[in-house]
């Protein structure tokens, strides 16, 4: 049985206020009174029993009093049992708590090696210094914070530890902290507690200390690894997008103090080197490398841009993307005019516009192929393809003359689903068009409108930029579509289900767009050159140009083409493919070759948790047709090696009162290091003895 | 029932002269009862007074109403000299209750007040004291040297030793031969069994019974407080009692035992009229003339 000691036993002395009840009760106790009474008749000789049990409950409220007052005067004696039943100043029992930083830059190398081994060099260590006894507990941090083990035997952790592999994310040692003061609350309120912070104290993983409270009570050491300055490169973006226009770059940042000698950038496109060029680097910058890429074929490819430096995380000095190039468009434009100047041609601007970059250098090609026909073709051209079409999109600028059967062969084309866009412009017969392009045309043709001021002449009013043809000019710096100025129009009768997503300001239609069978037809209400409007001279012109182009396009199926994407490196992998993929299978092939079946869930989502190292992953389905393509990078902020020492990290640490121990028993025994103290425990059992006592006493008195 | 009527027999048992307070407790009755038609209705005249509800047409005068206009009502003396025997509990319980809350005191009040009322209206009241043994202490009769001589026995009557109502009491009861008004004021502390025989000879015999059955507050409630030792008043058995424990149950007890004489009382088509001494006698002297008004 565990020992009692007395923080003051001179207390005890006031046991002798123990004969109080007893006089108490001896001095109120009531003799047998005689009383003459008329008739014993209505009494009965169980009243002697009844008797008894007055006497017995007499002395049980005697009893009571007395272990009451002993319990008060106990409890103001202060007991208190040394803990673990030794006595006080023996060896207490320690809880040690490991707050494991698992980011990437965990990995980097420093005069003493690596920071991961390094770090759990000095766990092992301090899980030596414990007992058996001990338990030890390890919460890690990286994308997400979790508790890896809970209280174990030191040796039982020691494992746990030696098979831990590092993360790739970046990690918040704050969330670390606040899991492990939870852990310390609930550990054993009679062990003496230590909090070991196991990190390179880079600042990005610092952030926001000052938001977890910790005890006052609770020891914290930090165990850092790693230099407090460590120079560092690294390429922190690489952006390839397939679309027309957009630019290849990558960007390199220094987080060095000292100049640098030029590091060479090697950039590989599908594992081939595409280029290697060096890079002029100030200490502390960074910059911005264009790249001149050669022209890929349509479909998934991937890019590895690497760093050619010795630093200290040699992890980001290879930065992956990947990206699609889409099949570019085929679109036929038929031009009336025969004339050796192309300027002169009413097809000019539009092949200009939509072949914009086709003796561009770039990568990325153009988003259309433009064919240039006559118009007594386009029925020959359109009808001799053999069941599939013979081209994406027909553009019809203002005709003079509309062949016979050009308006049956349009049919046919659209309805397969091919895309129309039509244009007016002087010469066109009204009348022609409504006929010929009977069931075709989103509008009746009326009669040609001048505009009233011929110097300022009719602008754009309003623009659905929920439709593809508008949508680029949500963009900043997109143009301004106020600008373009129209002189001349036709008068429009709209057909039954059009839609109008474009107003003159005056409210007269200026492009109609219409369903017909599988494909799509868009009316201009204006003229494919410069002979009625301004427009094609403006920037706006041709993202309109193009948006309308996929619009019309098989019937707008390309617009949701798949798109390249990256992503950080995290602790799960998140893909997010189309709705239509719920509930599909797919296989995740890793940068190593290695396969990994997954399932998408009801929104078309995969989800694969686990430790995913940066580089070109790919998903596909079940019979290996590739559907994504995805990169990985370490996440650009873990670049930055920049770090606290610790005891000014120490000092961001905010100490409180925070209740280090909640749990129920702490609460009773109001434990101090080295002591389990009672007084708590026998004021609440007295408290129980004076509400018992009331009850009896009430009792007998009723 | 006249509701003016107060009598607090206790400040007139202070007086100590049983005569005198007897009669100024039927004074006092009587002078509350002055609209009351409890009054008898013989053949001499005895006064007019102002007609009440409820007196009989026949009764009122019509020539004094042809020469005031008003109605008055003829009162005669009753001489009926209707038989009453007033049956005292002596026995030692009877003796209980402190001051003048004591039962026997209150009884011996109460007798010696019907005794005076009985004989104001030229009733002939008996005397029969019920103790150890019964005996016939007074005979009936309707002169008022008698009520002297009841108020002399009443005076001299002790309450002590048991009670029995046993043949001796029967044999006293056999002997009422004329049909009359028998007054039972006991606590009837004994055999339930020779209440009961007491009772059914009385109906037997044609006696017109009240019951008065006389408890004190203390009896009742069972006041005390504590463990006591009590001592049976006749019998002198003593029973260690812790009040606060058995009071429920001696309440209920009690409560039980008269209810039963009372069942009993309704059987016998009697009246039965329950007492506290701590209550004015009013009740009883009204149970009496109302009783009496009925024969």
């Amino acid at each position: 049985m565990p020992s009692v000691f007395y923080t003051n036993p001179w207390m005890l002395s006031g046991l002798a206020a123990l004969a109080v009840p007893v006089i108490i009760h001896l001095l109120l106790r009531r003799k047998k009174k005689r009383l003459r009474f008329s008739t014993l008749q209505f009494f009965v000789k169980q009243d002697e029993q009844s008797s008894r049990r007055r006497k017995l409950r007499n002395w049980l409220l005697l009893a009571m009093r007395l272990l009451l007052v002993a319990l008060l005067v106990t409890a103001f004696a202060r007991p208190f049992q040394p803990q673990g039943g030794a006595m006080p100043g023996a060896q207490q029992r320690r809880l040690a708590i490991f707050v494991l930083d698992r980011s990437a830059s965990m990995l980097a190398v420093g005069t003493d090696g690596q920071r991961w081994s390094q770090a759990k060099n000095l766990m092992q260590k301090a899980l030596g210094a414990l007992d058996a006894n001990d338990r030890a507990a390890l919460v890690g941090c990286s994308s997400s914070t979790e508790v890896l083990s809970g209280f174990v035997p030191p040796a039982a952790l020691g494992k746990t530890i030696a098979e831990l592999q590092p993360a790739y994310g970046t990690s918040s040692l704050v969330e670390g902290l606040q899991q492990a003061v939870k852990l310390a609350a609930a550990g054993d309120p009679e062990a003496a507690t230590t909090l070991y912070v196991v990190s390179d104290l880079q600042r990005s993983s610092c952030q926001n200390l000052g938001s977890c409270l910790i005890p006052q009570d609770l020891d914290v050491q930090v165990l850092s690894c790693g230099d407090f300055y460590s120079p560092n490169l690294s390429i922190t973006d690489l952006q390839i997008d397939a679309r027309e226009g957009a630019q290849p770059c990558l960007v390199v940042s220094s987080f060095c103090d000292e100049e640098s000698i030029e590091p060479n950038v090697e950039l590989a496109i599908d594992g081939r080197v595409a280029l290697s060029i060096p890079v002029s680097l100030k200490a502390g910058t960074a910059t911005n490398v264009n790249l001149a890429l050669l022209a890929l074929k349509p479909g998934w490819h991937d890019a590895k841009a690497s760093l050619r430096t010795k630093d200290s995380l040699e992890l980001d000095n290879t930065r992956y993307a990947a990206f699609f190039v889409p099949e570019p468009l085929r679109v036929l434009i038929v031009e009336s005019r025969k004339t050796g100047r192309v300027f002169e041609q009413d097809s000019f601007f539009l092949s200009a516009a939509l072949g914009s970059s086709e003796s561009s250098s770039n990568s990325v090609p153009s988003d259309f192929i433009v064919i240039q026909i006559a118009p007594e073709d386009l029925a020959r051209r359109l009808s001799g393809s053999g069941g599939q079409l013979p081209c994406d999109v027909v553009v019809l600028p203002g005709l003079k003359d509309i062949p016979s059967g050009a308006g049956q062969a349009l049919t046919r084309f659209v309805q397969a689903g091919g895309g129309l866009l039509l244009f007016l412009g002087e010469g066109v017969s009204a009348n022609r068009y409504n006929n010929e392009f009977r069931g075709l045309m989103p509008a009746q043709l009326g009669s040609i409108e001048v505009a009233p001021d011929p110097a300022s002449g009719w602008r754009i009013g309003e623009f659905d930029t929920n439709t593809p043809a508008f949508a680029s000019f949500l963009l900043p710096d997109s143009g301004d579509l106020a600008i373009p100025q129209f002189y001349k129009r036709y008068t429009l009768t709209p057909a039954q289900g059009a839609a109008w997503p474009a107003y003159f300001e005056d409210g007269v239609p200026l492009m109609g767009a219409g369903v017909v069978g599988r494909g799509r037809v868009a009316l201009v209400n204006s003229s494919a050159d410069t002979s009625w409007n301004d427009w094609p001279k403006h920037k706006t012109f041709v993202p309109w140009l193009h948006g309308l182009g996929r619009q019309l396009a098989h019937g707008g199926a390309h617009i949701h083409a798949a798109k390249a994407m990256s992503l950080p490196a995290a602790d799960e992998l998140e893909v997010n493919l189309s709705p239509g993929a719920r509930k599909a299978q797919f296989v995740l092939q890793q940068p190593g070759g290695q396969k990994l079946a997954l399932s998408a869930d009801d929104l078309g989502r995969l989800h694969a948790p686990g430790q995913w190292a940066p580089g070109i992953y790919s998903v596909q389905d079940r019979d290996g047709g590739e559907i994504q393509r995805l990169a990985v990078n370490i996440p650009s902020r873990e670049s930055d090696l920049a770090a606290w020492r610790p005891l000014d990290w120490q000092q961001q640490l905010v100490r409180g009162q925070a209740p280090l121990r909640t749990s129920p028993s702490a609460i009773l025994y109001d434990s101090k290091p080295g002591r389990k103290e009672l007084w708590r425990l026998l004021l609440l059992a007295a408290l129980g003895l004076l509400l018992l006592e009331t009850i009896v006493a009430n009792r007998s008195s009723a | 029932m006249p509701g003016t009527l107060n009598i607090d027999a206790r400040t007139l048992a202070a007086i100590d002269d049983l005569s005198l307070v007897a009669c100024g407790i039927v004074e006092g009755f009587l002078s509350g009862l002055h609209r009351s038609p409890f009054l008898g209705y013989s053949t001499e005249f005895s006064a007019y007074r102002a007609y009440t509800q409820g007196d009989n047409l026949r009764h009122i005068d019509w020539k004094v109403w042809g020469r005031t206009d008003e109605l008055y009502v003829k009162q005669f003396e009753d001489n009926t000299n209707l038989r009453c025997q007033i049956f005292l509990d002596t026995s030692a319980s009877m003796d209980f209750g402190a001051g003048d809350a004591n039962k026997f005191r209150y009884a011996r009040v109460l007798a010696a007040a019907l005794a005076e009322l009985m004989v104001r209206q030229h009733d002939a009241p008996g005397l029969v004291l019920i103790g150890e043994e019964a005996r016939q202490a007074a005979p009936a009769q309707a002169s008022r040297h008698h009520t002297e001589e009841i108020f002399q026995l009443l005076v001299q009557a002790q309450a002590h030793l048991g009670t029995h109502f046993d043949q001796k009491l029967f044999s006293i009861v056999d002997t009422l031969a004329r049909r009359g008004l028998a007054v039972i004021i006991s606590d009837f502390f004994t055999a339930e069994a020779s209440v009961r025989e007491l009772l059914r000879r009385l109906h037997a015999q044609r006696q017109e019974v009240i019951v008065f059955h006389v408890l004190s507050a203390e009896e009742m409630e069972l006041p005390y407080e504590g463990e006591f030792l009590f001592e049976d008043l006749e019998t002198g058995e003593e029973l260690p009692v812790h009040t606060e424990d058995f009071r429920q149950e001696y309440q209920r007890r009690l409560g039980a035992f008269c209810e039963q004489i009372k069942q009993t009382c309704i059987e016998l088509e009697m009246d039965y009229q329950p007492l506290r001494t701590d209550a004015p006698l009013d009740v009883a002297l009204i149970g009496y003339l109302e009783r009496r008004s009925a024969m």
